[in-house]
């Protein structure tokens, strides 16, 4: 049997993602943990809300976690961003709090103006469309 | 990727790749951690939907893939390069919340100077005006000690901003007083930002701030509750949005709510729903949602129904939704939103930060509380009218500075305490009489010691029997003695228990600290064990015997959970004394300001106004022609002073049209009805209000009349103000008293006429029910009927599924115990029941009364018969609670 490959999950919502995640933050870290995985980012959709809980318990099982977040820009683009320090985390964090300052309670709004705001030495995966 | 067509899908994005230079990378969209928590997913989606799962369709995963995957399962979907990938991704990150810092503004420091400096300055200055006289050694020592510590925590900045807070509600005039452990700091009292004295009790700032701990210390501040939001802000216009915002509540699904949304999603029908919920009770946990779907009907073994009850288990605790904090503060030096992403509340004006109070301790940063208190807003009130009327203002230093009044101390050992602070809810005042205080440390400890738990569950405290002399009072050594002296040798304070590991078994402050957090959560996390050989050896070095150390280990594990800090207990009963004293001596100006201060407390203004007049305080009905939108004082003949309910009491009049009425009164008042509404401009149901309350009878004679004038009135346009329309009133027949009783609770919620029970009591007295006052006639174990309207159910977490009831009849109150048997099998007419008759035994203890019960009856029926013959009955609803 060939070794396993590693694989860190790179993009995951907890359920605070609210109505859309459908786990606890513990649930997912004792998860990632037992599957072996080399890490987890906790990518909650234009939130950092469940990523001290997440930190607590990944501290506790010895879990690497890397915090970030899913953002749905408003042209249809949909992202996630990883913070690689406290400077990108520092982008991050300013970010979410412009687009939510511009909504209402509980939403959102992302442009693509938005991105063009410093985000030095954040990651960004683009997520593919369902139809190629 | 997680279906058909991936391969597909591969092939182009590979050559998209290839054309952008971009890497490709697998991730996995996770929506939960395991495939079968699917249905969930898809139940939380119709949800958010707001639709049914039958009806979701497309919107709900096509498959269960979108969970944490095993690397065996990952790597049949995937090529190797693309898992490769995650992990040079993952290692290129290298952030950690551990490494989050903030500060606290820095402004708030004059230039040139240091922080520390500026805090020593300011606390000296403090000092001065807080002992005139001169400062004691002993404080000196103590101040010293703080600042030391402050300084090198670097809590400098933090303490300095709570200052800025208060000098700002100072300088309004706004009442506040510290609460928490921050009592236990000689610089906090010295700055104004807490009452407790150090000079005249001891302190323990470890318990605020230590060393050892990894946590930072919070303040808590109490502020009027009617102007605290002046306070939220000036935090807001003084340092900005970017800088200051509140702190999250995380609000989760609970029992009712999860059946609500996943019985909406399920397509269950609403009407059920409703049902179902309302038979569910506050105190019911999870546990209690099958016998619930029973009792509606619901066969539990139905697919659906299980269904329903699985899917409520697993989203019981999810979150939901983030709202505000009841008041912490997080301010910060730089923008805040670059620390934690910061969101607008549901409320205007209002921001919060994305974590809440456990996020916040879990990373160590500070937030101050700004809380709500009503009893400052009844005591500011009380103070203000109080001092229109004397030569110079009274304030609550003034009372604390004139010592421990016997007058005070005898109402409060009688549990006359209706109305003031703490020491007015059912349990204090069955303690109250056991207890006797008679001065303030006294109080000090009955806000400690009345907790849920040991003592409603019918455990007798150790204290009481040591003051009522029933067990010896003794002291192992000198040390301990000291310590415990003050509480009879019994351990109430968390206090105390650190100073005895101190004393006695040589832990140092922090340590001490470390050991009070640990008694704290042990029961539900564990984590004291590892103490317990430390305390004794610690003891036996010390020459303590083995079994008095062991006892007092025991005392540390077995009121860990219950124990209070001293300092906090201390700020309370300096308000539970203050309001005491005012409505001893000020009982007319103590009533308007709680009045005025409503909704707070423990009692309704019926309730508050009943306890008034039987301390013979004359209250006069609200009247257009008087009265102003709050209760005023007038004064009697006799130079007492007595109360004029506002037009504020009247349920549902608008606080323009009640300012309007009072405007128009001068330079002269109002003849009629019909000039009322035109001068000051009063649409028709506005007037049938104030006909309803009673507040035109001086217009009108009596209600009746007023309605049917009121009826014949219309505002007019401007033009016709001046012309006023002649009728003749048809002779009405005034109502009678039931009527005018049952009008008063609906408009004003109380009455100054009879207690309703009052009029009951023939009927009453046919059904053998005997009242309140009869009660403290009879004798232990007697069997007795009695009947009231509830005022209160209680349920302590604690007391094993007892619920207390509180009832009320024109005599005064009882108490009702209820045994988890009986709630069980009458729950009916526990919840349901607004006039309650209770048979069961007499259970007495001193002056301390409770009646045990057998059996309740719903007789709220009653209540309706008192307005029989109104013509358009509206249901009747005293103040039920």
């Amino acid at each position: 049997m060939p070794a396993l490959p590693t694989y860190s999950e790179l993009h995951c919502l907890s359920n605070f993602t609210f109505l859309r995640g459908a786990s606890h933050a513990e649930e997912l870290v004792v998860r990632a943990k037992a599957l072996g995985y080399g890490a987890l980012a906790i990518t909650d959709e234009c939130s950092f809300a469940g990523v001290v809980r997440a930190h607590g318990v990944a501290r506790q099982h010895g879990l690497k976690l890397i915090i970030g977040t899913e953002i749905q820009v408003e042209d249809g683009l949909k992202l996630v961003l990883l913070a690689t320090n406290r400077e990108s985390y520092g982008h991050i964090a300013a970010l979410i709090t412009r687009a939510r300052g511009r909504a209402a309670k509980g939403r959102y709004r992302v442009t693509m103006d938005d991105l063009e705001q410093n985000l030095d030495h954040c990651l960004v995966l683009l997520l593919q469309d369902r139809a190629p | 990727m997680h279906g058909a067509n991936d391969n597909a899908l591969l092939d182009a994005l590979r050559e998209r790749s290839a054309a952008s230079g971009l890497p490709l990378v697998a991730a996995g969209d996770v929506h939960m951690h395991v495939r079968s928590r699917k249905p969930s997913q898809d139940t939380l989606t119709a949800i958010r939907l707001n639709t049914t799962l039958a009806a979701a369709g497309h919107a709900l995963q096509p498959n269960a893939e979108r969970h944490l995957r095993s690397r065996a399962a990952l790597a049949r979907i995937y090529p190797p390069e693309l898992l490769a990938e995650t992990q040079c991704i993952a290692d290129r990150c290298d952030f950690s919340l551990d490494v989050l810092r903030y500060e606290y503004p820095h402004e708030l420091t004059p230039p040139g100077k240091t922080a520390a400096l500026y805090l020593r300055e300011l606390t000296f200055e403090g000092l001065a005006r807080r002992y005139p006289h001169g400062t004691s050694a002993h404080v000196l020592q103590q101040i010293e000690h703080e600042l030391l510590l402050l300084s090198e925590l670097q809590y400098e900045h933090f303490v300095l901003t709570v200052y800025d807070v208060v000098k700002f509600a100072r300088a309004q005039n706004i009442l506040c007083q510290g609460r928490g452990s921050a009592a236990n700091s000689a610089v906090c009292y010295a700055l104004g930002i807490t009452e407790v004295d150090p000079a005249r009790m001891s302190m323990l700032f470890e318990r605020f701030v230590s060393r050892e701990r990894d946590e930072p210390p919070d303040i808590d501040v109490d502020f009027e509750h009617q102007r605290r939001e002046e306070v939220i802000q000036y935090i807001y216009s003084k340092y900005g949005r970017d800088r200051a915002a509140l702190a999250a509540t995380v609000i989760t699904y609970r029992s009712k709510s999860a059946l609500r949304d996943v019985g909406r999603a399920l397509g269950f029908d609403n009407a059920l729903l409703d049902r179902l919920a309302r038979s569910m009770s506050w105190w019911d946990g999870r546990k209690a949602i099958p016998e619930c779907m029973q009792e509606a009907g619901l066969n539990l073994q139905a697919g659906i129904n299980k269904l329903l009850f699985l899917l409520i288990n697993l989203i019981v605790g999810f979150p939901r939704h983030l709202s505000q904090h009841v008041g912490g503060f997080i301010i910060s030096q730089g923008p805040l939103g670059r620390l934690v992403p910061i969101e607008n509340a549901a409320m205007p004006e209002r921001s919060v930060i994305q974590w809440d109070k456990d996020d916040l301790e879990a990373l160590g940063l500070l937030k101050v509380d700004v809380l709500a208190l009503g009893m400052l807003t009844a005591i500011r009130r009380t103070l203000n009218s109080v001092s229109t009327l004397r030569v110079s203002p009274l304030t609550m230093q003034k009372i604390l500075d004139r010592g421990d009044d016997k007058a005070v101390y005898e109402m409060i050992q009688r549990a006359d305490t209706i109305g003031v602070f703490q020491i007015e809810s059912r349990a204090q005042m069955t303690m109250l009489p056991r207890l006797r205080p008679e001065k303030f440390y006294d109080l000090v400890i009955e806000v400690a010691i009345v907790r849920p738990g040991p003592i409603q569950g019918g455990m007798v405290h150790p204290y009481l029997r040591r003051r009522q002399g029933l067990e010896p009072v003794t002291y192992p050594s000198e040390a301990v003695r000291a310590v415990l002296e003050r509480t009879l040798g019994v351990p109430i304070f968390q206090e105390q228990v650190m100073q005895l590991a101190i004393v006695a078994a040589g832990f140092t402050p922090g340590e001490a600290d470390q050991l009070r957090r640990s008694m704290a959560a042990w029961k539900k996390k564990g984590g004291l064990e590892h103490f317990h050989p430390r305390l004794l050896s610690g003891m036996l070095e010390r020459g303590y015997t083995r079994e008095f150390a062991e006892q007092i280990y025991q005392q540390i594990c077995g009121f860990g959970e219950y124990g209070f800090p001293e300092s906090h207990s201390a700020s309370f009963a300096l308000l539970a004394y203050v309001s005491s004293w005012l409505k001893h001596y000020e009982p007319a100006a103590f009533l308007a300001a709680l009045l005025n201060s409503q909704p707070m407390g423990f009692y309704s203004a019926s309730q508050l106004v009943q306890d008034a007049q039987r301390h013979g305080v004359e209250v006069r009905a609200a009247d257009v022609t008087v009265s102003d939108w709050e209760c005023t004082l007038e004064s009697r003949d006799d130079g007492a002073a007595a109360v004029r309910l506002g037009l504020c009491m009247i349920r549902g009049l608008p606080e323009a049209t009640a300012l309007r009425i009072v405007c128009g009164r001068s330079p002269k008042s109002y003849d009629t009805i019909d000039d009322l509404a035109r001068r000051a401009i009063i649409n028709q149901s506005d007037l049938q209000r104030l006909a309803h309350a009673g507040a035109l009878e001086a217009l009108a004679g009596h209600r009746r009349n007023a309605h049917w004038l009121a009826a014949g009135t219309q505002a007019q346009p401007q033009l016709l103000q001046d012309a006023p329309i002649y009728e003749s009133t048809p002779q009405l027949p005034s109502p009678t008293e039931g009527q005018d009783i049952a009008a008063d609770y609906m408009s004003t919620g109380l009455t100054l006429g009879r207690h309703p029970l009052a009029l009951l009591r023939p009927r009453l007295k046919r059904m053998k029910m005997v009242t309140a006052a009869d009660l403290a006639m009879l004798t232990d174990g007697d069997y007795v009927r009695a009947a009231g309207i509830v005022t209160c159910r209680q349920r302590p977490g604690t007391a094993s599924g007892v619920v207390f009831v509180t009832l009320e009849d024109e005599t005064g109150y009882i108490n009702v115990v209820i045994w988890s048997h009986l709630v069980e099998k009458q729950r009916r007419e526990l919840l349901g029941a607004r006039l309650m008759g209770v048979e069961g035994k007499l259970q007495r203890e001193g002056e301390v009364i409770h009646l045990v019960a057998r059996r309740l009856a719903d007789h709220s029926g009653l209540l309706l018969t008192l307005q029989k013959s109104e013509r358009d009955v509206i249901p009747f609803h005293p103040h039920t609670g």
